[in-house]
């Protein structure tokens, strides 16, 4: 199997040229969101808990949070592209009756869907980078490259996670519901604004499962807690298996979903 | 004779329980203007899908330019252009990069796919229209564009489902000139339809489809001459004066039918069936004279109109 085959390639050729021209709010937003979540968290929240005297494992607030917010807007970003545009994909717009009715087979544009959003969430997420980094975030270059190493884990991994319930699913309520009752619990409770084992025990379990926290407490355990780095290849290995097995899911649904 | 390019024996497509196609056969040569006749919910769409190399077929036997489409789909839809029931183009590309976006997906080379593109927007008449978005056209011109795109890969074999439905008059004569046009190029034409006048119009043979099965073959010529006559007279008396005025009328012209709004009296000539129901003392409201078509067909083999 050629990954990057051509039908692949003109899968997102056609999805970023179709993006363009929201390309200037896609850029406002992946640019003043982290702006304005940085200075509020970083700056006001982490300066109250620094005057304190209080470090997280001897780490500075803003230190602690920034790999969790460039994470996360990786996560959220590939599941803004690939909840509602892919039910639409095959009930509103059917788009992808269109691209299935050309040579091109259902992984191919499995693939080529989620590689156009994991690359918009790669944009965010050096965006997001670069603006840490100009806060003073980061403790290191190193540190910066894992966070990307591993966002972009997280983009594929969680992504296909949504493309794969946005195949299946008839109606958008279901998005909805996943949206508010699973993504923003994910974003709130992976170890992202608090340390994981600040929650009661039988809490803790629902962090070890989210992707997210397994890039974020990767990230931090590399730059900031060597001896935790054991966490590192776990998640890797962790995150890549969710990818593996939602992408064959996601094709085989795809499939029946398009030779209907 | 050349092989044909589609051939489908005891063709069968089931969804659960319900079976939308029963075991149909026909063949398409190439260059032939081939048409499925039908109301909705006739099987048509299913067939067509299964055509395109999207659907697979429960069972019988489908060969598509000597393919299967369930081993070489790929391979097949590279040499179909296809224009489904509804219009699915990009909302977000304007009208010149539809064409392009879907001539990308055949690996048309980019330079070669510019040039093409802009033979299709002069074809399809929408070359001031190419850097609009799509949501600024009007339905008809929608349509030309689906079938432009459909274009892009200059098929062996065009599938139009239902290519004029909900069109206004003009646009669907503009889009008939259109599809004639390809005709006389010699592009093989499959069409369904559920209208009689668009059969007509471009059809060289058809297959009357009804409930998933072929209820009648031929050109449409020769299913009017088969099970018509050659005019129909018909005549309204009012909704409940119909069904009297018919009994008064029994033994008139070859055959009567009665329809919720007016009485059809097949007969070779119209005129003189009028002058008999003048003489018998009926006086209809209104009457008319017409010759037949491939509805009088169709209500003759089911016994229903086409539109219901």
């Amino acid at each position: 199997m050629n990954i990057l085959s051509f039908g692949t390639r003109a899968v997102i050729a056609h999805k970023l040229r179709a993006s363009k021209d929201y390309l200037g709010t896609v850029f406002a937003e992946t640019f003043l969101s982290p702006v304005a979540y940085l200075f509020a968290l970083g700056v006001g929240l982490g300066s109250l808990i620094d005057a304190n005297g209080q470090t997280i494992n001897g780490i500075g607030y803003l230190q602690f949070v920034a790999p969790a917010l460039v994470c996360s807007t990786a996560m959220l970003t590939v599941a803004g592209e690939l909840m509602w545009p892919i039910l639409g994909g095959f009930r509103w717009n059917k788009i992808f009756e269109a691209m299935f009715a050309t040579p091109i087979s259902p992984a191919e544009i499995v693939r080529g869907t989620l590689f156009f959003a994991s690359i918009r969430g790669m944009a965010a997420t050096v965006v997001y980078t670069v603006v840490v980094w100009a806060f003073g975030g980061w403790v290191s270059f190193e540190s910066a490259l894992w966070c990307i190493f591993f966002s972009l884990l997280l983009a594929l991994s969680f992504g296909i996670c949504c493309l794969c319930l946005s195949a299946k699913v008839e109606q958008d309520s279901i998005l909805t519901l996943f949206y508010r009752f699973i993504v923003m619990p994910l974003f709130l409770f992976s170890g992202t604004f608090f340390s994981l084992d600040t929650l009661p025990i039988y809490l803790q379990p629902i962090g070890w499962l989210s992707p997210l926290w397994h890039a974020t407490q990767s990230t931090r355990a590399l730059s900031y807690w060597p001896e935790q780095a054991w966490l590192a290849p776990i998640s890797i290995i962790y995150l890549l298996l969710i990818f593996t097995v939602f992408y064959l899911a996601s094709v085989r649904i795809f499939t029946r979903r398009l030779t209907k | 004779m050349p092989n044909p390019v589609i051939s489908a024996k005891s063709l069968v497509k089931k969804f659960k329980d319900f079976e939308a196609v029963k075991g149909i056969d026909f063949e398409v040569e190439p260059g032939e203007s081939f048409g499925l006749l039908g109301p909705n919910g006739a099987g048509k769409s299913t067939t067509m899908r299964m055509i395109g190399a999207v659907s697979n077929r429960t069972s019988g036997d489908l060969e598509i330019l000597g393919m299967d489409p369930s081993v070489d789909g790929p391979k097949i839809r590279a040499q179909l252009g296809v224009v489904p029931q509804a219009d699915n183009l990009d909302q977000e590309l304007k009208v010149w990069e539809n064409l392009y976006v879907y001539g990308r997906y055949f690996g048309i080379d980019k330079k070669i796919v510019k040039d093409r593109l802009e033979g299709l927007l002069d074809f399809a008449q929408l070359k001031d229209k190419r850097n609009e978005k799509i949501d600024d056209l009007s339905g008809g011109m929608k349509r030309r564009l689906t079938i432009a795109r459909g274009l892009m890969n200059e098929p062996k074999i065009f599938l139009l489902d239902e290519p004029t439905t909900g069109l206004d008059p003009q646009a669907r004569h503009i889009l008939w000139d259109r599809l004639f046009r390809l005709r006389e190029q010699g592009t093989t034409l499959v069409l369904t339809t559920h209208y009689m006048d668009e059969a007509e119009q471009l059809a060289d043979r058809l297959i009357v489809v009804d409930k998933g099965q072929i209820m009648a073959e031929g050109s449409p010529a020769a299913l009017i001459r088969q099970y018509s006559s050659r005019e129909v007279a018909e005549v309204r008396f009012g909704s409940d004066s119909n069904r009297s005025a018919a009994d008064a009328l029994s033994g008139v012209g070859d055959r009567i039918e009665v329809l919720p709004d007016r009485i059809l009296i097949y007969a070779n000539n119209g005129e003189e069936i009028l002058s008999e129901v003048h003489r018998r003392g009926l006086v209809p409201i209104t009457s008319l004279v017409r010759r037949s078509s491939l509805e009088d067909v169709f209500l003759k083999l089911t016994g229903r109109s086409l539109i219901d």
